[in-house]
């Protein structure tokens, strides 16, 4: 999957912090609202993807967060613990890297 | 930072940037560097990692990135640890993107097509941008899956090839028009955007301020009182408090 995109996502209370994986590029983490028109809006930036998407998403609402971004096809998505990591740049190295 | 080593494999010296990622369930790790082959090692391997570079706990945690002249972050953190190569690029907020010119208050549309055909209409009046390209573009988009994101907000947009900036525009309906939205609610506030090919980050950051900003209902109750163009542009500078944001 060398043309992938990767993503890592770490949701708390307030916020879903999206950082994007690209050669030659820095990830710089975002941050979206924790709400329906957030999810929505992450769901409208996947959907433009071209490539095969992975993302790898933690904390309060990652099941959740799996379940609603990893429905469409080339996708896949990892639901970390947060024990592991929850920094958004972390968890989109992490969805590079996991087998 | 010190150079060590990992059996034969020597640590980077001073100023390199390096990753480790630490796989707890097999307890080993990886070490990464653009200037070395990946190295591995086992969880004595690991403790040395961590005694040499006084990480406490660090083996719950996935990946470390050490950089030139800052403490070992953890988690690989956007701050002083990415390599001097990697520039990040300047990301524009709304208010900046956003001309007077390109507020349009108060469009009449029967449905969904015309409104794309408008907005195909306006970047050509505005920007003499080609007409159907922009039109085409935002078609196939909304083909993909609607645009609409819910409580009467919608972004149509499109990556264009040829683009050299990125161009916003928000139109005010009058009255909503159906958009195949998750809540099913129709749509009266429109975020155009359209982006060069190579903008993901951009991309991004505006679709993470429309959507802060757009899922406040006070915002959204401010922008349908605005009279002039000016008053939206200076409601997207100040957000939903009225304050830069």
């Amino acid at each position: 999957m060398n043309s992938a995109l990767y993503f890592g996502v770490s949701s708390n209370n307030d916020t879903l912090e999206i950082a994007t994986l690209e050669p030659g590029r820095a990830a710089v983490a975002i941050e979206f609202p924790a709400n329906a028109m957030g999810v929505e809006a992450i769901k409208l930036f996947l959907a433009d993807c071209a490539v095969p998407v992975r993302l790898a998403v933690a904390g309060a609402a990652a099941l959740s967060l799996a379940l609603a971004l990893g429905d469409a096809p080339r996708r896949e998505v990892f639901i970390v613990s947060s024990s592991v990591t929850s920094q958004p740049v972390a968890l989109a190295h992490y969805a590079r890297r996991a087998i | 930072m010190a150079a060590g080593a990992v059996g034969d494999t020597p640590w980077p010296a001073s100023g390199h940037i390096f990753t480790i990622f630490f796989h707890p369930p097999e307890q080993s790790f990886e070490a990464v560097d653009a200037d070395l082959p990946n190295i591995s090692g086992s969880q004595h391997r690991e403790e040395q990692a961590v005694k040499r570079f006084n990480l406490p706990g660090i083996g719950r945690f996935s990946a470390v990135t050490f950089g030139p002249g800052a403490a070992p972050a953890v988690g690989a953190a956007a701050d002083g640890t990415r390599p001097a190569s990697e520039k990040v690029p300047a990301v524009k907020r709304i208010a900046e993107l956003l001309l007077p010119e390109d507020i349009l208050l108060d469009m009449e549309v029967p449905g969904k097509s015309q409104l794309i055909d408008e907005i195909g209409g306006h970047m050509q009046r505005v920007h003499a941008l080609a007409r159907e390209s922009v039109a085409l573009s935002l078609s196939h988009r909304e083909q993909i899956g609607s645009t609409g994101l819910g409580e009467g907000v919608a972004i149509p947009h499109a990556r264009v090839k040829g683009l050299d900036r990125v161009q916003v525009a928000y139109l005010r309906l009058k009255p909503p028009i159906p958009f195949d939205s998750p809540d099913g609610k129709p749509v009266s506030h429109v975020l155009v955007l359209l982006v060069p090919k190579q903008a993901t980050e951009q991309h991004l950051a505006i679709l993470a301020e429309a959507a802060q900003l757009l899922s406040d209902r006070r915002f959204r109750e401010r922008l349908h009182l605005c009279k002039h163009p000016l008053e939206v542009k200076r409601l997207f500078e100040g957000g939903p408090d009225g304050r830069a944001h």
